[in-house]
């Protein structure tokens, strides 16, 4: 019995997740938090530092880390990377002057060592706003085409109307749920 | 005696177990060794790769290289016999082709002038080629026949390669040009703008100096960026404003949420809702909105801010994390120094 299989056994014990979600500021990475949580979302305010949520969905304990995304926390995001199971990279789809920093910052990401076995899932957000680009640009424009390292996947959404959460959500859990919690 | 031999079994596997144990530790060991220098490789080579590769210096002078090469190329036409010509424009084509993908994969990080001017620059250079293959290869007046060896020749599929691309770096093209609204490279300006060409759209306003924007109606979002001594003045945006790299401006703005990036001794009068936020700033002097023009009660009711909540003098500052103590980056603006009424 290696090393893995015990870890594996251990988790699958829990069933829990570590979802880790992380994009440029104002994308809305707390409001599909708190969406997706079923809280009140119209009085949220740019994230000084971070939010966990432990959310219960489909038999998982999802444990969701919320981090900042202003320039000065950037730095900070390297320490949550830990132990992640899944990676939810958030883009403002109507913020068309920053896409071009939102793909560096994600392609850096994805180089990190310790983010290597992540799943990773591009939500598309703010769907909702007139002149948004759909998850197909989104996805040539960020290159996710070239991606060979992660599995990954980007589903449209808007946190406002909670649009496509719910399958995006379930998407990595289901990456994930293949990847780690072996079916013997 | 079985328990005599129970141990002896335990003995062995014990041993064995160490042994097996020694045998995995120093595999892992290796291997994990062998892992990380894989990955410093990698690393250090896309940093090197990249860095050359994506700046605009090593685009501009890749491209002229390159351009220079074909012309030259065309201008040898005519030194080419006859028998060769086709290979030579087949050649010529594919060297445009390679010019044009490395463009469409340089878009990314070039300015849209540079990727519209390098873009004209081809178009020019393919008619060129066009008009000198015409003039060197004379079409057939039966052009059955000329037809099919174009065909053979292998030129369709390139072409439609071609088309591909150039569909892509439409999208890409328009996806950074395609703001609604907005004004900029301005000095010295005053510019008046009402609800009808700024109702719901995101605005930008960049690169301005000493200029007065009076905005009178409720944009979805405001972008500003790079201002300099300048005086903005908008009604109640929809949702966010955010402010980057400005200087010696004032702004009097209400929004859902401001976010104020590298931007120093600004005087703000502020109506935010949910919440103001400063990184990488200074000298930045905050007081409350106190703007009005002919039809902002309207334009509240359109924006549905609400105008009972005001978080103005609530900002938090990313650079100043301590609760006990106010970041020195920003003040609240005395009640003497405010200025009491805009002239509209």
């Amino acid at each position: 019995m290696g090393l893995l299989t015990i870890l594996r056994k251990m988790k699958q014990k829990e069933k829990e997740m570590r979802l880790l979600m992380l994009g440029l500021d104002n994308a809305g990475k707390t409001t599909i938090l708190k969406k997706f949580n079923g809280e009140d979302i119209s009085l949220i305010s740019p994230t000084l530092g971070f939010n966990i949520k432990t959310l219960d969905h489909r038999g998982f304990k999802l444990n969701v880390w919320d981090v900042g995304g202003q320039k000065s926390l950037r730095s900070y995001w390297r320490n949550y990377f830990e132990s992640t199971d899944g990676l939810v990279w958030v883009v403002d789809s109507a913020d068309k002057r920053r896409l071009l920093d939102c793909k560096r910052e994600l392609h850096s990401l994805l180089q990190e060592e310790r983010l290597s076995g992540a799943t990773l899932l591009v939500f598309a957000n703010k769907q909702d706003l007139p002149g948004a680009l759909s998850a197909d640009d989104i996805r040539q424009i960020l290159e996710l085409d070239e991606i060979k390292t992660h599995h990954w996947q980007i589903y449209h959404c808007s946190a406002v109307t909670g649009e496509n959460l719910l399958e995006g959500i379930d998407w990595v859990i289901d990456d994930i749920a293949s990847r780690i919690f072996t079916m013997d | 005696m079985a328990g005599v031999f129970d141990d002896v079994v335990t003995c062995k596997t014990a041993a064995e177990n160490i042994r097996l144990q020694k045998q995995i530790t120093e595999k892992l060991y290796q291997r994990d060794t062998e892992r990380l220098a894989e990955v410093d490789r990698k690393k250090s080579e896309r940093l090197d790769h990249r860095s050359e590769k994506e700046s605009a210096s090593y685009f501009s002078a890749t491209f002229a290289n390159e351009r220079a090469i074909i012309e030259k190329k065309l201008e040898d036409t005519n030194t080419v016999p006859n028998s060769q010509l086709i290979d030579h424009f087949d050649s010529l084509l594919l060297s445009w082709q390679n010019l044009q993908r490395f463009v469409s994969h340089s878009t990314l990080f070039l300015s849209s002038y540079e990727v519209r001017s390098s873009m004209e620059i081809l178009n020019s250079l393919q008619k060129k080629i066009k008009m000198k293959r015409d003039s060197a290869i004379p079409k057939k007046k039966f052009a059955f026949k000329g037809q099919k060896k174009f065909d053979t020749s292998g030129n369709i599929k390139p072409a439609e390669l071609v088309e591909g691309q150039l569909k892509k770096t439409s999208i890409q093209d328009t996806a950074f040009q395609a703001m609604d609204c907005g004004f900029s490279d301005r000095i010295g300006e005053t510019l008046h703008v009402d609800n009808s060409e700024i109702f719901e759209k995101d605005v930008s306003l960049s690169r301005l100096k000493d200029c007065i924007m009076k905005l009178h109606g409720s944009p979805n979002t405001l972008h500003i960026d790079k201002l300099q001594g300048c005086k903005v003045f908008t009604g109640p945006v929809f949702t966010s404003v955010f402010i980057d790299s400005c200087k010696d401006c004032t702004f009097v703005i209400a929004c859902q949420q401001l976010r104020m990036h590298t931007t120093s001794d600004c005087d703000i009068y502020l109506h935010v809702t949910s919440r103001a936020i400063v990184e990488d700033s200074k000298g930045l002097r905050i007081a409350p909105y106190n703007y009005r023009y002919d039809g902002l009660d309207e334009d509240y009711k359109k924006s549905r801010l609400n105008r009972e909540t005001n978080n103005w003098d609530d900002l938090d500052d990313f650079n100043w994390l301590a609760s006990d103590k106010h970041s020195p980056n920003w003040s609240v603006l005395s009640d003497e120094q405010r200025v009491k009424t805009w002239e509209v």
